[in-house]
């Protein structure tokens, strides 16, 4: 089935399985590395990306499903997606860094609805993305200095 | 995990969803995906169609209908999460529902179709006195959630059957749903929701409905009857919840025992209808 999405800003036109998963799409059809295969069941989030200014987990999704839409992951760039990267930089919020697009999806995506975020609100926020080194810490307190 | 093959189409209307799905009974619904597409991956599932539902913008509402709500089969966990008006028993629920990004794809529908045997949406509905409507190939069916949760993974819904709406015909004015999980975001192992109406301290009308524990959603009818038409005091959910952790007839598994989930039964029942009286 041919699909065409625009990732990025840039729109992508490609013929996909119906089963193609939207994480296989991104990474081995456009070559979008930054998206994660992590624990390849839903659950560890190393794969999230925005789905039409939503968080989703790529790998839960049939690239089918996201025919027309657009998606963005952590190689976009605009004013708060630098401010968080350099908090995570700053806060040290990465240790092996396999989680960080996950979280930074996360992170931005809670920060473009609520940017000011309680601690709660936060936790909550990232809480679908898990972080094997268990930095949460250090997570929560750069998304919270990456706020306005 | 790659799923296995299937054909997909994206249906443009409910009519030619129900028709694609009762033709083919190996076709398969497809709302949001959150529990399908796992099970796609892990091969449990193997549908030779999928009939992707989910850009049917006529599913995909909340709105008040009398004193209650109607709620469309395509509303999002992270929509109902947003949902500020009466039954605010649906974002309190909602919020408890998965992480940030199933909530943005889920949906009740879904959730209800599904039917784990420990999610969350179907304590909340039976809970709420709920009817589940579905549009078949003979039309729109009205199926109480009572009725409508038959077994793990088994409902009422017949080949071709497709939710269209949750209707909550009254909303309580006191509503609570509790889930005691391992984590914020894994599934119950006890949940129970809580519809009260009370009058003068006294509590005139009681619905109590459990999910986690036993082979489907259940309401707590002994535990009801413990609370109804008595005056509303910190001693009587005691007896609730020791009258919930009687009744229920949980089944050990990966994620708790049976004993401990009866026992978490009673606690999530006290603290819901503790939360939903505001004790």
């Amino acid at each position: 089935m041919r699909i065409k999405v625009k990732v990025n800003g840039v729109w992508y036109e490609r013929d996909v399985e119906p089963r193609r998963l939207l994480v296989h799409f991104l990474r081995d059809d456009l070559g979008i590395k930054s998206v994660r295969v992590g624990c390849d069941t839903g659950h560890c989030g190393a794969c999230t990306v925005l789905l039409d200014g939503r968080p989703v987990k790529s790998c839960n999704l049939l690239a089918v499903q996201v025919d027309g839409s657009e998606i963005i992951t952590a190689d976009h760039s605009d004013d708060l997606m630098e401010r968080l990267k350099r908090a995570f930089h700053e806060r040290h919020a990465l240790q092996c860094g396999y989680c960080t697009s996950g979280m930074l999806m996360a992170s931005y995506a809670l920060l473009r609805e609520r940017p000011r975020p309680t601690e709660e609100e936060i936790r909550e926020g990232i809480s679908g993305v898990l972080c094997r080194c268990t930095g949460y810490q250090n997570i929560v307190e750069a998304v919270r200095s990456a706020g306005p | 995990m790659i799923p296995p093959q299937f054909d997909y189409i994206r249906a443009s209307s409910i009519d030619e969803a129900v028709d694609i799905l009762s033709e083919d009974p190996n076709a398969k619904a497809l709302a949001g995906g959150q529990s399908l597409i796992p099970l796609l991956k892990l091969r449990a599932a193997a549908p030779s169609k999928l009939v992707d539902i989910g850009r049917l913008k006529e599913l995909r509402y909340v709105r008040q209908a009398g004193d209650g709500l109607a709620v469309g089969a395509l509303a999002t966990h992270a929509e109902l999460e947003r949902w500020a008006g009466p039954c605010g028993v649906l974002p309190e629920a909602a919020r408890q529902i998965g992480d940030p990004q199933i909530r943005s794809m889920g949906t009740i529908g879904g959730s209800l179709a599904h039917a784990d045997p420990a999610a969350d949406w179907p304590a909340v509905v039976l809970a709420l006195g709920a009817v589940v409507k579905a549009r078949g190939p003979s039309g729109l069916r009205e199926v109480p959630a009572e009725e409508f949760f038959q077994g793990p993974y088994s409902t009422a819904l017949q080949q071709g059957e497709l939710i269209v709406e949750v209707s909550i015909p009254r909303c309580p004015p006191r509503a609570s749903y509790v889930k005691i999980a391992k984590t914020h975001n894994d599934f119950a192992i006890a949940g129970v929701a809580a519809a009260v109406w009370a009058k003068d301290g006294v509590v005139e009308e009681v619905r109590l409905a459990a999910t986690g524990v036993g082979l489907k959603p259940v309401r707590l009818r002994k535990a009801e009857e413990a609370i109804r038409g008595r005056k509303i005091a910190g001693d009587l959910l005691a007896e609730v919840a020791e009258a919930a952790s009687r009744e229920v007839e949980p089944v050990s598994d990966v994620r708790a025992s049976a004993e401990y989930r009866r026992a978490m039964a009673g606690v999530a029942a006290r603290r819901a209808l503790r939360r939903a009286l505001g004790l």
